[in-house]
């Protein structure tokens, strides 16, 4: 797969529009929802993807393929996401409508009730944290991968999942999707 | 209070980058701290809520949308026209210049070829005999007299760059044979003009110039000379043949 997508690259640098929009067929679609995730806002995310893509093929021609293509493009999203969300200050969009407090925390949620209220936990978390544990669970990405692709340092890595990970455990909790025991 | 090294392992098991030893490791500790496994258990499901996240699609518009956006031809190997370019490769790049240009260039040529060719301020005009032939800007060179047995006249030598004219004005009440003999290495005969063209027989052939004249007469000779000076002429004139006349005319400048 990963060849693929470098004998596209050439092709497209070799002149065949039609090369780059294979790419963009494969990946569109991840690259949408890895932003919407981020920034829980569907018109945002769609703005972003453009931005992507349209980066990604003016940039062609700087893409090193000793790296995956996917991961130069993940990195070209991140970039696009933080740049987005400190013009917008998207690090805490709170539905007031839809915080928890139910008397009944056992109650159970509908799958779109929750997904929403997990949304929006994820959107209580800092870009800082939000990022990595979103591509850690979405990518599957190591350690190393993500330390590669956010040009940060493997500790610092680890640092912000875990930091991450228990901040959202605490906004769960705070919001009575989580139980705490 | 749970070790922060256990922590980190917790964290490695749901990051599943945990080693054998360390998952055996990590185990151990947990059945032995409830409040170890109690966060374990609540960061996994933190984790998996992650998967409840709503998995969207975008709308059917945004791959187009961003195909439309870039320029295709950003990578092209093929030239291509520009409009902010110069004339020069307008015409290099756009048919419609290269057809006006290939015509303009090819009307310039047949002119240019016209003019060389058919064109020539001292060109021979054979059929006009009649009247002075024009010599622009001409110097008298020399006046040469001529006074013989009833022959009376001059011949006036004028010159125009690489033209040379004789101006023949003879008065003889009997007929006469005029011959001019020139060097055609030289100069080459190019016009005659003759006052009364019906009185006289020329008979002008390479290198000798004879005709038959009697009465008062104007002639004017155009030569061009082939060469640079001096350039030769003998001028004879003679009556029922015997020569009454002769003058060797040089030209030196």
């Amino acid at each position: 797969m990963e060849i693929e997508d470098k004998v596209l690259v050439n092709r497209c640098l070799d002149g065949d529009g039609e090369a780059y929009a294979e790419l963009v067929e494969k990946y569109y679609k991840i690259i949408f929802r890895l932003s919407q995730k981020i920034l829980r806002d569907y018109d945002n995310a769609e703005e972003i993807t453009q931005a992507v893509f349209v980066k990604a093929y003016e940039n062609l021609n700087t893409y090193n393929p000793k790296f995956k293509f996917f991961s130069w493009l993940y990195r070209i999203t991140i970039n696009e996401t933080l740049n987005f969300s400190k013009k917008n200050n998207c690090t805490k969009e709170i539905d007031e409508n839809i915080t928890s407090e139910d008397d009944n925390p056992d109650e159970i949620y509908n799958q779109t009730e929750l997904g929403e209220k997990i949304q929006e936990a994820l959107m209580e978390l800092d870009m800082l944290y939000r990022i990595p544990v979103v591509l850690k669970h979405f990518l599957n990405y190591s350690y190393k991968e993500l330390s590669d692709l956010l040009d940060i340092p493997e500790k610092t890595v680890k640092s912000r999942l875990f930091t991450g990970r228990q901040l959202l455990k605490d906004i769960l909790i705070k919001k009575n999707v989580l139980q705490d025991d | 209070m749970i070790e922060k090294k256990y922590i980190e392992l917790i964290n490695k098991d749901i990051d599943r980058e945990i080693t054998p030893k360390e998952k055996a490791i990590l185990e151990e500790y947990l059945n032995s701290n409830s409040e170890a496994k109690n966060l374990y258990e609540e960061l996994c499901t933190t984790e998996s809520f992650l998967d409840k996240l709503p998995d969207k699609d975008p709308t059917v518009n945004l791959k187009k949308n961003i195909l439309n956006s870039i320029d295709k031809n950003r990578y092209s190997k093929v030239k291509k026209y520009s409009p902010k370019k110069g004339i020069v490769q307008q015409i290099i790049f756009q048919t419609k210049y290269k057809i006006a240009f290939s015509f303009t260039l090819g009307i310039i040529a047949g002119l240019l070829i016209y003019a060389y060719f058919f064109t020539n301020p001292h060109a021979i005009n054979n059929n006009d005999i009649y009247g002075t032939i024009g010599l622009n800007n001409a110097e008298m060179i020399e006046s040469i007299p001529v006074k013989t047995l009833n022959i009376l006249g001059k011949v006036n030598i004028k010159r125009a760059d690489n033209n040379l004219r004789l101006d023949f004005d003879l008065n003889s009440p009997e007929q006469y044979d005029l011959t001019l003999k020139y060097n055609t290495d030289k100069v080459k005969f190019e016009n005659i003009s003759l006052s009364n063209k019906n009185k006289i027989k020329l008979d002008a052939e390479n290198s000798l110039i004879k005709l038959s004249d009697s009465g008062i007469h104007k002639y004017q000779m155009l030569f061009s000379l082939k060469n640079e000076v001096p350039v030769n002429f003998n001028l004879q004139i003679s009556r029922t043949g015997n020569k009454v006349f002769e003058q060797e005319i040089t030209i030196k400048e």
